[in-house]
């Protein structure tokens, strides 16, 4: 699945470069393979830019429906969700890949599943 | 030989202390005997009411052992059926989506058409069969049921109990969990090139998760007066059984008051910055709320303080997870004696807002990577079992739900054994 490329909401103009590098993506399997795609440095800084204005995106996405987000402001919601993605890497391993994992391919997310959020 | 510090061999003697066989993890014969005793007498779970929310919703369910593709469908009055997915006239798989909606079912090979209850309703060219009754030609049934949404079917003719009869006194003490309020499920699937009970005995249990789990969720779990993790409580019923654990409710991944608490709206663990900024993220995400006190009386049954979740095993091979406010539905599926598929779901409530989906998301990306910490051992196991090194395991006290699964499964297949007539020669 391609990463999303458009612009930001103006206000967010300057996490642009990481929309640009791909990180606007709409589903697991796609945010996954970007992470074990990347090197630590560049999972990091995404996630410190992220962060220094995280609570500024949530606040912002939220004064939309899930249903009805404009084109924008999905693409930042898009690089919010990537963020969730490389917590793991960042929080817990220190590294994209789980630290004696379990080979990530081979584990399959299931993204038709009937029940699955459609967002 | 019991220890004065050991409880649940205290609390369950049946089950002795002994150790246990290595034969049901890689034995061929022994596989042989789940393949023909257990599994098709069971009752199985395939999935939840939900994925058949409307008339004419249908999935298709296929299973390696029995070797079968089910048909499950919800006809206009709401009553869930399965079938199996093979056509009267010569045997072709009726329905080849996995999922939809449709208002009947037309096999691809000769244009045979099946309502919703599985009736024949069309035959091309009808009057050229011999002695042609429609009735006599459905759609093959299969046993289903349903218990708190969650559909069970059982492939015998003529199932042994119903299901209520099989999930029994403990499941019953269940009910009233909201499981109808958590709805936002995310899936996964492997093949495992291992035994499906090693699989499964590696999820019931906890004394492998400060190994294990060291750099995730050991924390979440970490009560200071039990460092081993113990399990505060285990009740053993019939065939099925559980275990309550303890939890550490200041985390972000054992949080039981996530999305509903607006304290948590200045949480923050500058060890865990983007799990923090989901926590407060996640407050008012959805409007449900999930108190621990509103709980049935059959979750954490010995009321103990620092409860976090009940690990609940349903014979033989569902294991159901449940927190006061999401849960964990797995099936470790056998194929052959040395791989198993699985398939596992966990299911939150649906979210209204973009920063409760972000919560959801940290949680969901947290869970699969410490169930891909768990998998990463099984297959390394699986050999080393069948090496042959070893023709015993030794199974301590907090382990006793593995040895209470060995001891089920063995004495169902021998009573199953018991009741079928030698085959003559």
């Amino acid at each position: 699945m391609k990463p999303l490329k458009g612009p930001l909401p103006d206000r967010f103009t300057p996490l642009q470069p990481w929309v640009d590098a791909g990180w606007a993506l709409p589903s697991e399997s796609a945010r996954t393979d970007k992470r074990h795609s990347c090197e630590m440095t560049e999972i990091t800084a995404f996630s410190q830019a992220m962060l220094a204005r995280i609570d500024d995106i949530v606040e912002y996405l939220n004064s939309f429906s899930l249903d009805e987000m404009p084109a924008d402001a999905r693409q930042l919601y898009f690089l919010m969700m990537s963020l969730a993605e490389v917590a793991p890497a960042v929080e817990l391993y220190g590294q994209p890949l789980v630290v004696d994992g379990y080979e990530y391919r081979r584990f399959i997310a299931d993204e038709d599943c009937s029940l699955r959020p459609p967002l | 030989m019991t220890s004065s510090t050991t409880r649940f061999d205290k609390a369950y003697p049946e089950l002795g202390t002994g150790r246990i066989p290595v034969e049901p993890y890689i034995s061929e014969q022994y596989f042989e005997r789940e393949r023909r005793y257990l599994f098709p007498n069971v009752w199985l779970h395939v999935g939840r009411v939900e994925e058949l929310a409307e008339s004419g919703a249908f999935f298709v369910k296929d299973l390696d052992v029995p070797n079968v593709s089910l048909l499950l469908t919800r006809d206009a009055a709401g009553t869930v059926f399965a079938f199996h997915n093979v056509c009267s006239h010569r045997c072709n798989r009726v329905v080849r989506e996995r999922a939809g909606v449709a208002k009947r079912f037309s096999c691809g090979f000769h244009g045979w058409v099946y309502g919703l209850d599985g009736a024949l309703v069309g035959v091309p060219d009808e009057d050229q069969f011999f002695d042609f009754k429609r009735t006599e030609h459905a759609l093959t049934p299969v046993a289903c049921e349903t218990w708190e949404g969650f559909i069970f079917v059982c492939l015998a003719e003529q199932p042994i109990e119903s299901l209520s009869s099989f999930l029994g006194d403990h499941f019953r003490a269940l009910e009233g969990y909201p499981f109808g309020r958590l709805q936002a499920c995310f899936s996964w699937n492997t093949e495992v090139r291992c035994n499906w009970k090693l699989a499964q005995d590696a999820f019931q249990e906890t004394y492998h998760v400060p190994y294990v789990h060291q750099h995730s969720i050991a924390d979440a779990l970490a009560v200071n007066d039990n460092p081993s993790m113990h399990p505060i409580a285990c009740r053993l019923s019939g065939y099925h059984r559980k275990v309550s654990v303890a939890g550490n409710p200041k985390t972000v991944y054992g949080n039981p008051k996530a999305v509903n608490d607006p304290e948590m709206k200045s949480y923050n663990n500058p060890d865990k910055p983007i799990g923090s900024a989901a926590l407060r993220a996640g407050i008012g995400g959805s409007k449900e709320r999930f108190d621990i006190e509103a709980l049935p009386a059959g979750m954490n049954p010995s009321n103990h303080p620092d409860w976090a979740f009940d690990i609940n095993g349903i014979f033989p091979d569902f294991y159901l997870s449940l927190r006061p406010n999401y849960y964990q539905a797995y099936n470790f599926r056998p194929i052959s004696v040395d791989r198993n598929r699985f398939e596992g779901r966990v299911y939150y409530p649906k979210m209204e807002t973009a920063g409760g989906r972000f919560y959801q998301e940290y949680m969901k990306c947290m869970l699969r990577d410490v169930l891909l910490e768990d998998w990463s051992n099984l297959e390394i196991l699986q050999q080393a079992i069948a090496s042959g090194a070893k023709d015993e395991m030794v199974f301590q006290d907090n382990e006793i739900l593995l040895r209470h699964s060995f001891h089920e499964i063995d004495n169902y297949i021998n009573a199953r054994m018991s009741e079928t007539p030698p085959v003559a020669n």
